[in-house]
């Protein structure tokens, strides 16, 4: 009887040592991911045939956040008439003597609806030898309140891209940037020189 | 002298078989020992975990999911599965800390992970969570919540509150046991508890794209 009660004890330890006393479960933890910022050149900057030719001459591109402009004309090409012709060019530009009258650069953003984007334009510092500089300035269409944020080289700007209620403006999950900004010669240029200088447009989730 | 000395062995050949019958007697009784197996220990998901439909899903960014504070008679996320709007977790409603996302992540179908484990009545278990490490991005689970009843801080009734799951081992989670928690006893031989965290994308992931994987919760008693 003694073995026989030990026997037992240890079959029943058994058990429960080996008896499900610990789960374990494996679950699921789900996420998506957002839609890729994109940035797309749609027409880009051109100061035309205007600068003038001698060192530290400065050449403005007015793009003003404040001209008014119906909303419904910041639907994609709708912002031709940011950058009136002739009035845009201010400093010491000279007159355009090609005839025209440069060109404000636009730049659509797409990605996820309703979201809210980080811009920063900014131009490249000229290194030596470089013909130009150039700081970017311009502005962001806000559709979320019909606005127009302005944008400052270097400098970040929040913008929220357009909803699905935005879309009499535009298509949702996009905004345009549009861009001008002003032209620093770094040394003197010959006429008809042909120059160029870098920015950088950088969009982020914010 | 012969006879006396034959009845002498029949004396001792009958003293030894009254031995061998006691033997026998002691061999016929039974004894019986009883024993009971405590209810198994088992987990379950009641809601799935998720960071939402708006990750960045760029390298170096973070989302964090916070599950404290659940609201107390939300069916979800009846921490304590006494259907009792006045506890103090969340008291009916969810606190700022439930379902909250911060970082690189965006508003939009993010959901605390809600668990329930079934065991012995007012026997404690321990929850272990470890970090996933997947080759793109970490998770690792964090600012959870399982419940401490009421009986157990020695407070007033329906004064549960919430005690803190991270990633680890944490021990001595009670089952609700019949009459041991003073606020409802509903649902003894239960237990839940919420899981948050955070996720780290360390390698670019594809925009615009659905990720499910996995992780483990292993709940065992103490």
């Amino acid at each position: 009887m003694k073995n026989l009660f030990k026997k037992s004890l240890i079959v029943a330890l058994l058990a429960s040592a080996t008896g499900a006393v610990a789960d374990t479960g494996t679950y699921t933890f789900s996420f998506t991911t957002v839609p890729a910022l994109t940035v797309t050149e749609q027409q880009a900057i051109d100061f035309g045939q205007a600068l003038a030719l001698s060192d530290a001459a400065t050449c403005v591109m007015q793009v003003s956040a404040s001209q008014t402009v119906a909303p419904s004309e910041d639907k994609a090409n709708g912002v031709a008439q940011v950058g009136q012709a002739g009035t845009f060019q201010t400093g010491t530009c000279a007159s355009s003597v090609d005839g025209t009258t440069g060109q404000y650069g636009r730049y659509l953003v797409t990605g996820l609806l309703n979201s809210s984007v980080d811009v920063t334009v900014t131009g490249d510092t000229a290194g030596a030898g470089e013909a130009i500089e150039f700081d970017a300035q311009g502005y962001v269409v806000e559709y979320n309140t019909i606005a127009r944020d302005a944008l400052a080289d270097g400098v970040l700007t929040n913008v929220q891209l357009a909803g699905g209620a935005d879309s009499t403006f535009t298509t949702p999950g996009t905004t345009y940037i549009i861009l001008g900004g002003t032209v620093t010669n770094k040394r003197d240029l010959t006429l008809g020189e042909v120059v160029s200088a870098g920015y950088t447009i950088d969009v982020t989730y914010n | 002298m012969q006879p006396i000395l034959r009845n002498k062995k029949t004396l001792v050949a009958a003293a030894l078989l009254m031995s061998m019958s006691n033997a026998s007697m002691a061999g016929s009784n039974p004894f019986t020992i009883s024993a009971q197996a405590i209810a198994d220990v088992k987990i379950s998901e009641i809601t799935p975990l998720s960071f939402g439909t708006k990750v960045d899903g760029n390298a170096g960014s973070t989302c964090t999911l916070l599950s404290l504070e659940p609201a107390d008679d939300d069916v979800n996320a009846d921490i304590d599965s006494d259907g009792v709007a006045a506890d103090t977790i969340g008291t009916g409603n969810a606190g700022s800390n439930w379902d909250a996302i911060s970082g690189n992540c965006k508003t939009g179908g993010e959901a605390s992970g809600v668990y329930e484990v079934a065991g012995e009545q007012g026997m404690t278990f321990n929850i272990t969570l470890a970090a996933v490490v997947d080759t793109d991005f970490t998770f690792t689970p964090d600012y959870g919540c399982y419940v401490i009843w009421g009986d157990d801080t020695g407070t007033t009734a329906g004064d549960d509150s919430c005690g803190y799951l991270s990633t680890g081992t944490v021990s001595g989670i009670e089952i609700n046991a019949t009459g041991a928690d003073t606020d409802a006893d509903v649902n003894p031989g239960l237990s839940r508890f919420t899981v948050g965290g955070v996720l780290s994308i360390t390698n670019d992931l594809t925009p615009n794209t659905s990720y499910n994987p996995t992780f483990d919760i292993i709940v065992a008693y103490d």
